[in-house]
């Protein structure tokens, strides 16, 4: 991805040499160019993949039998902690926004992100955030243990790994909401002459729906985390009833950010399965205006369905039911799209190339996390599966087969446009297939888990569920060593391992000004607005 | 060839049998099947057997609504593989070009609308049923520590702590783990059958949630707030659990235990408990005032320091854990005054883990103070006797009419003085799991000795106990050996075999600590 084009004719002859880019070491630190940036994003957030991705073996390490064996419950406590907060804000929304940076340029006719500078400051404002939470676990106390939720009274009791998480926090959400006002100005200020909203692609249409979704809560999420910070050090009494505070006034603050956080890297992996299901089933997308209300309920339903996060904090009988009325009713719009995607698929002619396997296992396990989600929604159900095993299993199949599938598709769709080459065919359906298999087999059994009464977040557990945690790691490393085989398959792509040049459009049945541009795309791009008709 | 002739059968059975139910029957009973087969323990793959009605609805409402999704699942992608079969390019199938139909696309949204206005009824009704509290008939409040379990009888006028019983020999894989590990405690949570059973619940440092799926009870623990749940036990039994919230370190290790006994039992259970911690009496407490040798203390507090949670935070090597939890080596706190430390144990640290140990006896508390004042590289020049923790204890003077003893029967002395052995009764005690009659066993026959000795028509009553830990079948059959061994000592003294009842006891655990639990009693008949 980080290959450098070098031919930099594309048609038109400049006066000035816009294809030069700038070859000294400090490009990178200085670039303002969209795609320079867009592969950053990239490489930064599969950095922090492979890092919460070596946590999580470590977690997987120490619960494949029961007993204390790697770690110890206080190094546990704060691997699951950073697991999630470095897969939340390091691995997953940097790969969508690397996306966004890349392609919606290219997809909506501009020449660069609205504001160029400012991208390039969102984007360097991360290694800073990656360097605090990492450095956090060699600070006395080691890093924060209190849960990616960070809910006190246990994250005030905690040591200055805490302190460090909520510097990063505001960081990744100052980057956050500065790389959204960019998205949002670059969709409405600069698409090509003659592209309507309503005839953007959808990734464009995710993208714009969740960027609103960032500038909302992330303020929210960065308002919690200041009163803990000064909860914890200047005497304020938030989140302390003794003060006249209250620690399930954070957990309603949190979840207000936290809900519409789970649609943030949702939407967008939408946006990528609806581009890339169309392209090889050689048909139109199936309802696209559907597709935009349905993606825009679900928005605004994710601010009002927050507490069914909070069914055990004991919230009123009125309460409960009203949150569980509303979480069923997401189920809606989102089998819209479901049924949306399969009904683009019915009558075309498909072909299952490497990113759209991986949209139909998106498609497959993404319905399956949305039906535990339903399970879920059920209050006098969650109350026997809230903080258990169960959980875990939903989220990871919304999240890993959400977000981390339609990335991967992503990346095999859009990798040609990147690198100019093509991947190997071959190697992509292997680590489709194996991912598939492995993340069923890590996940799956943690369903059976957490009905059979295992709480989540437990170093160590009885004996009875020994033999599906055994499965579970098992799996687990399985699917660590898939992405190791990711990685290689995409730096053979970046050297052109395959021999196959990419053609400006090589899949036939995709749609979009990306494709009118030759692979690899030139530095600069769309410097006369294209006309869309 | 009748085994065949059988299957055959059997097939047939079922076969006619999967005819009769279609696929939501056969789907229900496959679900049964799993969750019945104790056989499958190891792979368990559905909710624990309920053991209240609310618990039952919840596992209800868990099955249908799995019915429900997996019926909708397997529609969806059939409709998917069939589109993936059938509409490939590879197969010359052309693609169409439709891409709107209002129709359809009302259709889909409104036939999940109703499938959930379906599921939403009974889930509203054991929501509500879930959620009234009212009319209880019996109250107990659970306090969450950092990290076990306070349980206190509101109504009854005591209370206790409810720790991990699991040996740390187990977590640390030097020993096997028993069937329990990690779901047993030392105290259960007691409760009567049948009764509606309200909790209370809060806790003290930082959130904890008690949860005992069988009883269909998960409720966060939040401190500075008290919130109620309710259950009523349909079963007698052990029923167990989890703290359910992340605590922190010690998060896996603070499990619950709910005892649902008979109604006659409970009784029982209630007397003995009201009068071991002396509800309704108005006798005066019992002051230690004996003096220990510091090297007693020290190798108690030891123990009291790696079983009463100390070493939970503050680490087997008294470091603590850096920027969480202070260290006892070298600290300020444990090698200056000791009345100081008194005071910590006593009331505890507000807004920190460090919470009251003032649940532990007198004696304990001082051997665990000197224990951190001679241990790693302390050296502190004052020590604790139990009389210095009194003293702390009821706010600088004792107690008038405080009766004073030399050795207070809470402590878990031996019976090592022939005085308090003298007479009936007396107490052997055993070592944990053994039937063997321990070295010190001596004192005790000899009482029971001089006991028989004037009185040609006198009997003695051997009874036998155990601790709390482990199977109870095993339990039962060690209290008993233990209660033979004794017997066998005292024929061997010459104590003719119809002079000695072997009595069973009431509740073959309890009386007191583990330690003191292991015992086998002599009394006058």
């Amino acid at each position: 991805m980080a290959s450098v084009p070098q031919d930099h004719s594309h048609g038109h002859d400049h006066s000035h040499d816009h294809d030069h880019h700038p070859t000294s070491w400090t490009r990178f630190f200085t670039t303002t160019n969209h795609k320079d940036i867009g592969t950053m994003y990239m490489w930064f957030s599969f950095v922090m993949f492979i890092s919460g991705g070596i946590m999580a073996l470590g977690i997987r390490a120490e619960l494949f039998q029961p007993g204390l064996q790697v770690v110890r419950p206080e190094l546990f406590n704060q691997l699951t902690t950073l697991h999630g907060i470095v897969m939340i804000f390091g691995a997953i929304m940097p790969a969508f926004v690397g996306f966004a940076n890349w392609m919606l340029p290219l997809q909506l006719g501009a020449p660069d992100m609205a504001f160029a500078r400012m991208n390039n400051w969102s984007f360097w404002l991360l290694p800073p955030a990656a360097i605090l939470l990492i450095g956090s676990f060699f600070v006395p106390g080691g890093a924060a243990a209190g849960g990616w939720t960070l809910y006190p009274p246990l994250s005030i009791q905690a040591g200055m790994g805490m302190d460090m998480m909520i510097f990063a926090v505001h960081i990744m959400g100052a980057s956050s909401i500065m790389g959204s006002i960019n998205i949002i100005t670059t969709i409405l200020n600069l698409r090509a002459p003659g592209m309507t909203l309503m005839k953007m692609p959808m990734f464009a249409w995710t993208w714009l729906i969740t960027a609103f979704l960032l500038i909302a809560t992330m303020p929210v999420l960065a308002g919690a985390v200041t009163m803990l910070l000064t909860d914890r050090h200047f005497g304020t009494t938030f989140f302390n009833a003794a003060g006249g505070g209250d620690p399930v006034m954070f957990q309603h603050i949190f979840w207000f950010f936290g809900h519409p956080e789970v649609y943030i890297i949702a939407l967008p992996a939408f946006g990528v399965v609806s581009q890339i299901i169309p392209a090889f089933s050689r048909k139109p997308l199936f309802g696209y205006a559907s597709m935009v209300y349905a993606t825009a309920s679900i928005a605004i339903l994710s601010f009002i369905v927050w507490a069914h996060h909070m069914y055990t904090t004991g919230l009123p009988a009125a309460g409960q039911l009203y949150f569980m009325y509303a979480t069923m009713l997401i189920a809606v719009p989102t089998a819209a799209k479901i049924f949306n995607w399969l009904a683009t698929m019915w009558k075309g002619s498909i072909t299952l190339e490497t990113p759209m396997l991986f949209c139909l296992g998106f498609l497959f396990l993404f319905t399956m996390g949305g039906f535990t989600g339903l399970v879920l929604s059920l209050t006098p159900v969650d109350i026997q599966l809230h903080d258990t095993y169960y959980v875990v299993a939903h989220f990871h199949y919304v999240m890993v087969a959400g977000a981390l599938f339609s990335a991967f598709a992503a990346v095999y769709y859009w990798g040609p446009k990147w690198t100019g080459w093509m991947y190997e065919e071959k190697l992509g359906k292997i680590h489709f297939w194996w991912s598939l298999i492995a993340f069923n087999v890590t996940f799956f059994p943690q369903h059976f888990l957490g009905l059979a009464g295992m709480p989540r977040r437990i170093p160590d557990y009885n004996l009875q569920f020994a033999n599906w945690n055994m499965v579970s790691s098992v799996g687990a490393f399985a699917f660590g060593i898939a992405q190791i085989f990711f990685i290689w398959i995409v730096i053979r792509m970046i050297r052109g391992k395959s021999g196959i040049r990419a053609a400006a459009k090589p899949w036939d049945g995709a749609e979009g000004l990306e494709w009118t541009v030759p692979s690899p795309a030139p530095y600069h791009t769309f410097e006369t607005p294209p006309v869309v008709k | 060839m009748s085994t065949s002739h059988t299957n055959k059968s059997v097939m047939k059975k079922m076969y006619t049998a999967a005819m009769k139910s279609r696929i939501l029957g056969s789907l229900i009973a496959l679900v049964a099947m799993f969750s019945a087969a104790p056989a499958l323990a190891g792979w368990a793959i559905d909710l624990q057997q309920p053991n209240s009605a609310v618990a039952e609805q919840m596992y209800s409402l868990h099955v249908l609504i799995t019915i429900v999704c997996a019926v909708i699942f397997v529609a969806v992608f059939g409709v998917m593989f069939y589109s993936l079969y059938a509409h490939r390019k590879s197969k010359g199938h052309k693609a169409a070009n439709f891409h709107e139909n209002a129709t359809i696309e009302v259709i889909w949204t409104v036939i999940p609308f109703l499938i959930l206005l379906v599921m939403a009824w009974p889930a509203t009704k054991a929501v509500l049923d879930m959620r009234d509290s009212s009319a209880p008939e019996m109250t107990i409040k659970v306090t969450g520590y950092q990290w076990k379990w306070g349980y206190d009888y509101i109504h009854d006028g005591f209370g206790y702590v409810s720790t991990l019983a699991t040996p740390l020999a187990q977590i640390k894989n030097e020993e096997a783990k028993g069937e329990n590990y990690l779901l047993e405690v030392d105290n259960p949570m007691v409760v009567p059958v049948g009764k509606k059973v309200r909790l209370l619940i809060t806790a003290n440092d930082v959130l904890h949630a008690w949860w005992v799926p069988a009883l269909g009870v998960k409720q966060d623990a939040i401190p500075g707030f008290i919130r109620d749940a309710w259950f009523r036990a349909d079963r007698p039994g052990l029923y167990r659990g989890n703290c359910a919230e992340l605590c922190g370190k010690e998060h896996g290790y603070m499990p619950i235990v709910v005892e649902v006994k008979t109604q006659a039992d409970y009784d029982k259970w209630l007397a003995a408990q009201k009068d071991k911690f002396g509800v309704g009496k108005v006798a005066a407490p019992v002051i230690d005032t004996k003096t220990y040798p510091k090297d007693e203390l020290v190798a108690l507090g030891k123990t009291v320091y790696e079983t009463a949670g100390c070493i939970g935070c503050h680490g087997p090597a008294g470091k603590g854990v850096p920027g969480q939890f202070p260290a006892l080596d070298g600290s300020k706190m444990v090698n200056g005054p000791v009345t100081d430390q008194i005071a910590l144990l006593i009331n505890g640290k507000p807004g920190t883990a460090m919470a009251s140990f003032k649940h532990l006896s007198d004696k304990d508390i001082a051997a665990v103070i000197d224990y951190t004042r001679n241990s790693w590289s302390n050296k502190a020049a004052e020590s604790a006797q139990p009389l210095d923790i009194a003293k702390v204890r009821f706010g600088g003077k004792l107690p008038e009419g405080a009766a004073v003893a030399g050795d207070a029967k809470k402590d878990d002395a031996k019976p090592a003085a022939a005085s308090t052995n003298a007479a009936l009764p007396a107490k052997i005690f055993f070592a944990a799991g053994k039937k063997e009659l321990p070295g010190d066993a001596k004192e005790s026959i000899d009482a029971a000795l001089a006991f028989l000795k004037g009185k040609a028509d006198a009997k003695v009553d051997v009874t036998g106990f155990t601790d709390k830990t482990g199977n109870r079948d095993a339990n039962l059959e060690l209290a008993k050996e233990r209660a033979k061994a004794v017997r066998a000592a005292l024929e061997a003294a010459g104590v003719a075999k119809d002079r000695i009842n072997m009595k069973p006891p009431a509740e073959i655990t309890g009386g007191g600590d583990n330690k003191e639990a292991r015992r086998v009693e002599i009394n006058p008949a």
